[in-house]
């Protein structure tokens, strides 16, 4: 009977400290959250006026560096998004199960997964190499690791339009074209948009892929042929050097890309809202 | 004698898998025709060889002869795009596209004719109107398709494959998915369909073949077992098979 | 019947969509031939020896990549046998222990975690994470210095215990900095736990409840029932999202360049160190010559050959979950 109560006593205290430790991961974690978001607005803040929309990286402003981010993920992704669709579309649309199309996904995977500072060595290698460094130099490394993404991400989506959506278009007599098109597109469309915004979220923050292709410039510059300032490499050049302005600068720089990160984010989760 | 629609020896395969074996049938002009029968005997399958729309899919394909006045359907050089408009189909589930009431109907018009604005309206109204749908909607014609209700949003498609003016429709169990109220609507108007129209429908309703169908073919296992108009299969069925499915009912 | 017309529509789109696919895989066989070549003097001078050479020596041009990659999957083997225990919490928290609403609002915010760029992290390593790392470094400097002596004196006396000197003093010896191997794992740690975390909550939100339920109908606690009935069955799921952390944290450049010290060698976890991603960004735009920059390059070449291993390797487990029921 004895026996009987003290297992009892054992199981419950394991049962207990298990849940203990599961409630501790979630309350360390948040407060590590917390604590980066707290030092980001309040280390961020510190250099936040008007100067940093005015002035450039050369006078304690961030205008250049926003300037050039904003253009090369801008541009990336209107490169990138249209292919990476279009090449979801290939795969979810095929008629065969040809190897082409799972070579293309696996291929897709890879480049995924491929760490973003490769893919910077590899359009230096190819471009900078032979030319310079260069605003499209950066394009394009943000191109190829934006692409992957949304091509996957595309791909999810339009698997779930359904079959019978497309035969009812097809059974009119319309050619499968346009049923993607007019038909596929549009159902799947708050998708696609969603997998557009996420990727630009993320290339924004990108900083290893420009560091060897658009490289920096202190001064305004609109030249996609010469280097071009951006926010994250900003950050890289100056938050380790030992000027309190510099790194106060990177850290306001920091507070801006983090806070263009999340709200992408939050819209694309409200884009994607249940609608119903 | 050479008649309206005619399948001759068809056999329908999935890869090297048979699903239909030696479909021999005729289709009457303006008559409906109801295709019965258990879960897999084939009757989907068949009615989608007609209006070729497994080819959508790899590893599917049919053998034999399919004739609409004479002319084979199955040639290679038939566009498959034309055949559609001439026959098409209304799905199990109600399917709108995402647009609005009025572009559901335009959208396949606009890619097969050049219509002026007023013709398009017209030829709208008409279909809405063939498919007793047009009372419901007449006001709200750029509202979305979606926000009908599953009846209403099935007399859409019907209305949709109108608007393109077939002279096939293939219903492949176009109320199962539908209340009563909405599933004797639906009959009603199938029923007045026929005269411009002649329909081939599967159902696995045998009240429903009984009440709307002019012929009825009755499949198993892919294959047809029996045929004969609508009156003398239900009341005198020959073959064993259909007595133990009719009778089951 | 009219011949065929909309076919060219047909013809023209899927060519389209056809050939962007193939710029993937013209994307990819570019990058991997462009790699091998801007690294072939690397590869040419120093051969398969570069691997396991700690050499790192850019005035007398000797280069061997054996620092990096240990520096590499330590710190990302470190960050692992932190995250793991972390995400495992989190997601039997948010896919048992919580109601439904407030587990919803836990997740979110995890994911929010997911979306903030490494360089964010990494310039808040280096000023919030390393100078704590730094106070436990200075606490840890006379403990190093006694342990130092103590095992001078097992020397003195010829005793066989000196032979774990080196084993402890790798774990106590610092330079008080805040760099070191400990610091990148943590941060790395930190980045990789909402990945893992958010597939570990898929995982274990694919069991099946029956199985679940019929553990607790005989009495068991939700601690016996977790260990017992859930990891088993979940097991080459939650394998398979651990294992795609690893390859995240293996190539993770940003967070980990500012507090890792950028020192070609690993000789303790409180001393500097450095990864191939990160010598890459620290070293590559000040290389120069053939050699450095090649070097450095093959180094790429070597990380991406380790993380393609890793991403096939966590599909065979993520697949193999995948089939056992639920989609993930």
């Amino acid at each position: 009977m004895s026996l009987l109560i003290k297992s009892s006593i054992t199981r419950r205290i394991k049962n207990q400290l298990f849940t203990l430790f599961c409630w501790l991961t979630a309350i360390v974690s948040i407060l590590v959250l917390l604590n980066i978001l707290f030092t980001l607005l309040a280390k961020g803040l510190h250099s936040f006026n008007i100067e940093i929309f005015t002035h450039d990286t050369r006078n304690l402003g961030l205008r250049n560096a926003m300037i050039g981010s904003l253009m090369m993920t801008g541009i990336a992704i209107i490169v990138s998004a249209p292919i990476a669709i279009l090449t979801a579309t290939f795969l979810v649309e095929s008629k065969k199960k040809s190897r082409l199309v799972t070579i293309t996904r696996f291929t897709n995977d890879i480049l995924l997964s491929t760490p973003s500072v490769i893919v910077g060595l590899f359009v230096y290698t190819i471009i900078v190499a032979n030319t310079r460094f260069s605003g499209f130099a950066g394009i394009i490394a943000l191109s190829i690791i934006a692409m992957p993404m949304i091509t996957r991400a595309s791909e999810d989506v339009l698997y779930l339009v359904s079959p019978m959506l497309k035969e009812a278009a097809i059974a009119l007599g319309i050619p499968r074209w346009r049923v993607i098109i007019m038909i596929t597109y549009r159902s799947a469309k708050t998708g696609l948009i969603t997998a557009v915004i996420l990727a630009t979220a993320r290339i924004m923050g990108e900083s290893a892929p420009l560091l060897f292709t658009s490289a920096k410039n202190s001064f305004l510059s609109f030249d996609l042929t010469r280097p071009l300032e951006s926010l994250p490499v900003m950050i890289f050049e100056n938050a380790m050097q030992p000027y309190p302005n510099l790194q106060s600068l990177a850290w306001t720089a920091a507070l801006m890309i983090t806070v263009f990160v999340l709200l992408m984010n939050l819209s694309a989760r409200w884009i994607a809202r249940d609608k119903t | 004698m050479s008649h309206y629609f005619e399948v001759k020896d068809l056999h329908f395969f999935y890869g090297k898998v048979a699903a239909l074996a030696k479909i021999d049938t005729t289709i009457e002009k303006n008559k409906t025709t109801a295709i019965i029968g258990p879960s897999g005997s084939g009757k989907s399958t068949l009615l989608r060889t007609f209006n070729r729309i497994y080819e959508l899919y790899a590893g599917q394909s049919a053998t034999g002869k399919i004739l609409l006045n004479g002319q084979s359907l199955l040639a290679s050089n038939i566009d498959i795009n034309q055949l559609r408009k001439k026959i098409s189909m209304v799905f199990q589930k109600p399917t709108p596209f995402p647009m609005s009431i009025f572009d559901n109907i335009t959208f396949a018009l606009k890619l097969h004719e050049n219509l002026t604005k007023s013709e398009l309206s017209n030829k709208v109204e008409e279909a809405l109107v063939q498919a007793a749908l047009w009372n419901e909607v007449k006001d709200k014609l750029h509202s979305a398709g979606t926000s009908l209700s599953g009846g209403q949003q099935q007399r859409l498609c019907i209305a949709r494959t109108l608007a393109i003016k077939p002279d096939i429709l293939l219903l492949d169990e176009p109320t199962s998915a539908l209340d009563p109220l909405s599933t004797g609507k639906i009959e009603d108007l199938i029923h007045e369909l026929k005269k411009e129209y002649t329909i081939i429908m599967v159902t696995h309703n045998l009240r429903q073949a009984q009440r709307i169908s002019d012929k009825t073919i009755f499949m198993a296992d892919g294959k047809i077992v029996e045929q004969a108009d609508t009156h003398t299969l239900f009341t005198q069925p020959k073959d064993p098979q259909t007595i133990h499915y009719i009778g089951n009912e | 019947m009219k011949p065929p017309s909309n076919f060219r529509g047909d013809k023209y789109f899927f060519g389209l969509a056809a050939s962007m696919a193939f710029s993937v895989l013209f994307i990819f066989i570019l990058l991997l031939a462009s790699l091998v070549l801007f690294s072939w003097p690397s590869i040419r001078e120093f051969g398969l020896s570069f691997v396991w050479s700690d050499q790192w020596n850019p005035v007398t041009n000797q280069f061997g990549a054996w620092a990096a990659i240990v520096g590499t999957l330590a710190t990302s083997l470190i960050a692992l046998f932190i995250a793991i225990p972390f995400s495992m919490g989190i997601a039997v928290l948010i896919d048992e222990l919580m109601p439904r609403k407030i587990g919803k609002i836990l997740a979110r915010t995890i994911e929010l975690m997911a979306g903030i760029p490494s360089i964010v992290y990494g310039i808040w390593g280096l000023f919030v994470l390393l100078p704590w790392v730094q106070q436990l470094q200075l606490k840890l400097i006379p403990i190093a210095n006694e342990m130092a002596s103590k095992f001078d004196a097992l020397a003195h006396d010829g005793s066989w215990l000196v032979a774990f000197k080196p084993i402890v003093m790798f774990f106590i010896q610092s330079i008080p900095t805040g760099s070191s191997v400990f610091a990148a794992s943590i941060i790395l740690a930190i980045m990789v736990i909402p990945l893992i975390s958010s597939i570990m909550r898929d995982v274990l939100a694919s069991i099946p409840s029956i199985m679940k339920e019929a553990a607790y109908g005989v009495g068991a606690t939700r601690w016996e029932v977790t260990k017992k009935i859930v990891f088993p069955y979940a097991a080459p799921g939650l394998l398979g999202a651990t294992i795609l952390g690893f390859g995240r944290a293996l190539g993770e450049t940003m967070a980990v360049t500012f507090v890792i010290g950028n020192v070609h060698s690993l000789s303790g976890l409180f001393m500097p160190s450095t990864t191939i991603s990160a010598s890459i960004a620290n070293e590559f735009n000040e290389a120069v010559g053939t050699l450095y920059p090649a070097a450095l390059v093959e180094t790429g070449l070597l990380l991406f050959a380790i993380t393609f291993i890793v991403l096939i390797i966590s599909r065979m487990f993520l697949k193999s979950a995948k089939s056992k029921g639920g989609k993930i």
